[in-house]
């Protein structure tokens, strides 16, 4: 009797382990995660606008079929990169994800005046560099941190009623996604010692 | 003996195991979640640290959740009296929708997260055509049966299914008060 309780106890341990390496393993393994299946669908370069989800044809499961989605890839191993979306007048948002941390940034189109939306993406390394070189940033153009230098950008436009799509659709596939292009030389040897501020004129 | 009971450890650790894990993923039993009425929601599912079975159900499925940042996704796969949502029955859900910029409803097969074809050709619904009441409040129908007014057609032959009911542009995910949101409900009006 005692010996059934004591495989009882080691066999529900075992178990209890069990669960916890497959719960956590899961996100590692699987290839078939919205991550994957959106990597899937962008292309190596520019935006790619999903398909529309209709039954039979859904690029990642339990999209919102009255939204229009496109993809795409950032990658900042060759430098940093630029996103400039035209905002339609409907909703409209933007994710940035890398598979490991999930989302590490998202808005919506009310987070910009303009009706184009503009954003820079750098890793840390970039990000220290622009921030020594650049003295004063455009304040119009949105600086963002990726975790990782590879990601992928989801847009999601609303598509209103029921001739909605055509333009959503297009406003998407207008978006850039690319790699910013040189604007300064990145041969040129880092500003050292630092340039000091310059002392507050008195005269 | 000791092959028997080595046996049976590992038979007992195998169903506690995954047993176990099954049955949190499937009814996405999660700490995160956040429950109004029928409606459920993760707030906090796209982002990094999340919650493991949150991560593991997402991951599951396929899905690309949407970042608080962006709004809010509320699922439903019971009605208000607690029955699993069947695709043959005909509901309503009315009521009030929360504050949001925009809202869409869909219903996707519970099973594997598909649309159901229909000859309306209508899979969702949105706040821009939805027709409402003098007092704000609105209804749509779902059913496999053609309806006036807002109709959201369900394939009868489709199973249990799942209702979205998605807040774009919420200040609810701002607030902290998404527990709060008064949500519509879901009355089963007829079954065949």
């Amino acid at each position: 009797m005692t010996r059934a309780l004591l495989l009882l106890a080691i066999g529900v341990t075992l178990g209890l382990f069990m669960h916890l390496v497959i719960v956590l393993a899961i996100p590692r393994v699987s290839e078939d995660d919205g991550w994957s299946r959106a990597m899937a669908f962008a292309e190596s370069e520019g935006v790619t606008v999903l398909p529309p989800a209709r039954p039979g044809n859904e690029a990642i499961p339990l999209l919102d079929p009255k939204l229009a989605y496109a993809v795409c890839r950032f990658d900042l191993s060759g430098g940093p990169w630029q996103i400039s979306a035209p905002l339609p007048r409907a909703f409209w948002s933007m994710a940035l994800f890398t598979r490991d941390t999930g989302v590490f940034y998202a808005v919506t189109q009310d987070a910009s005046p303009a009706d184009v939306f503009e954003i820079e993406i750098r890793n840390a390394d970039q990000t220290r560099r622009f921030r020594m070189e650049e003295m004063v940033p455009d304040g119009d153009v949105l600086q963002i941190e990726a975790p990782a230098d590879h990601g992928l950008v989801l847009f999601r436009a609303l598509a209103p009623g029921r001739s909605g799509r055509a333009g959503a659709e297009a406003r998407l596939a207008e978006t850039i996604c690319a790699q910013l292009p040189e604007r300064v030389d990145p041969d040129r040897p880092m500003p050292f010692p630092f340039p000091r501020p310059r002392p507050p004129d008195l005269s | 003996m000791f092959a028997l009971q080595a046996l049976v450890v590992i038979v007992i650790a195998a169903g506690v195991g995954l047993g176990s894990a099954w049955l949190v993923i499937d009814r996405q039993i999660a700490f995160e979640a956040v429950q109004s009425g029928s409606w459920t929601a993760w707030p906090y599912a796209s982002e990094a640290g999340s919650d493991p079975y949150v991560r593991a159900g997402m991951v599951t499925s396929g899905f690309v959740p949407l970042n608080i940042a962006e709004g809010l996704a509320f699922t439903a796969r019971l009605d208000s009296a607690g029955r699993p949502i069947r695709a043959d029955c005909t509901y309503v859900v009315s009521g009030r929708m929360p504050a949001a910029r925009w809202w869409t409803l869909a219903a996707y097969r519970d099973e594997d997260f598909t649309l159901m074809d229909n000859p309306a050709q209508r899979y969702g619904f949105d706040s821009t055509e939805a027709l409402r009441r003098q007092d704000g409040t609105l209804e749509v129908i779902v059913s496999p049966l053609v309806q006036a007014g807002n109709w959201l057609p369900s394939d009868g032959a489709a199973g249990e299914l799942r209702y979205m009911l998605r807040l774009y542009d919420t200040p609810l995910s701002i607030g902290g008060t998404v527990g709060d949101a008064e949500l519509p409900t879901i009355e089963r009006r007829g079954c065949p």
